[in-house]
């Protein structure tokens, strides 16, 4: 009897401390759960934020397509006579004007990098609405409120 | 001097409505090549040699006669 109520005692003390280890390992599966719930939500925003920059990079890209296709029919305009441009005879014949136009264009062109940066437009950018007043080199990206028809 | 200017104008844009107050860059869709491009034509015509920081100041065929205008009568 003695020995049966000793295995009795034994076998209850083993529950416990398969008991207590069970514990112990659902602990660390909890905590292991919340941390891959942490990653996976931080990996959610990074997606959300991946998506976003690409969505405003396509934007940015679309713009300067735009602007590079204005500056391609800046430099070979036909005239209403059929006549190419030729900025090089410009040159020749009107040398500090072309120097002065090609000097505005490097400071627009300048003025493009810093927004496409980052930098926060004037009120005379954001209040450009005829083609005189916008940026030759980007008005897509410096003039939202100009409308290039 | 208005119908060479006027002729110019006609070469380079076409058939359009010229006005005094029409703005070359902002009603014409000219830009500032285009300034230059008038001028040089200006000068074969008219044998003359416009000021070449003053034809980049024009903004409307108004200021384009005016400019002409006043390089013929101080020469």
């Amino acid at each position: 009897m003695i020995l049966g109520a000793g295995g009795g005692l034994w076998y209850v003390q083993h529950l416990k401390a398969e008991n207590e280890i069970l514990k112990l390992n659902n602990e660390k599966l909890e905590g292991a759960v919340e941390n891959q719930k942490a990653v996976i939500e931080q990996q959610l925003a990074d997606i959300k934020q991946q998506k976003e920059i690409n969505q405003n990079l396509s934007k940015v890209n679309e713009g300067l397509n735009k602007d590079l296709n204005n500056l391609d029919e800046k430099y070979n305009k036909i005239n209403a006579s059929g006549q190419r441009r030729d900025v090089g005879d410009l040159a020749l014949n009107k040398p500090k004007s072309v120097e002065l136009i090609l000097n505005k264009y490097n400071k627009e062109n300048n003025r493009c990098i810093e927004i496409a940066q980052g930098s926060a437009l004037t009120e005379a950018e954001k209040n450009a609405t005829k083609k005189s007043q916008a940026n030759s080199v980007c008005p897509e990206l410096a003039n939202p409120n100009y409308v290039d028809y | 001097m208005r119908d060479t200017v006027l002729e110019v104008l006609k070469e380079q844009f076409g058939d359009k409505v010229f006005e005094d107050s029409t703005h070359i860059i902002d009603d014409l869709d000219g830009d500032e090549f285009s300034l230059v491009e008038l001028g040089v034509m200006l000068d074969e015509k008219l044998n003359i040699s416009l000021d070449e920081e003053k034809i980049l100041e024009v903004g409307t065929v108004g200021d384009l006669i005016a400019l002409v205008e006043s390089h013929v009568q101080s020469n």
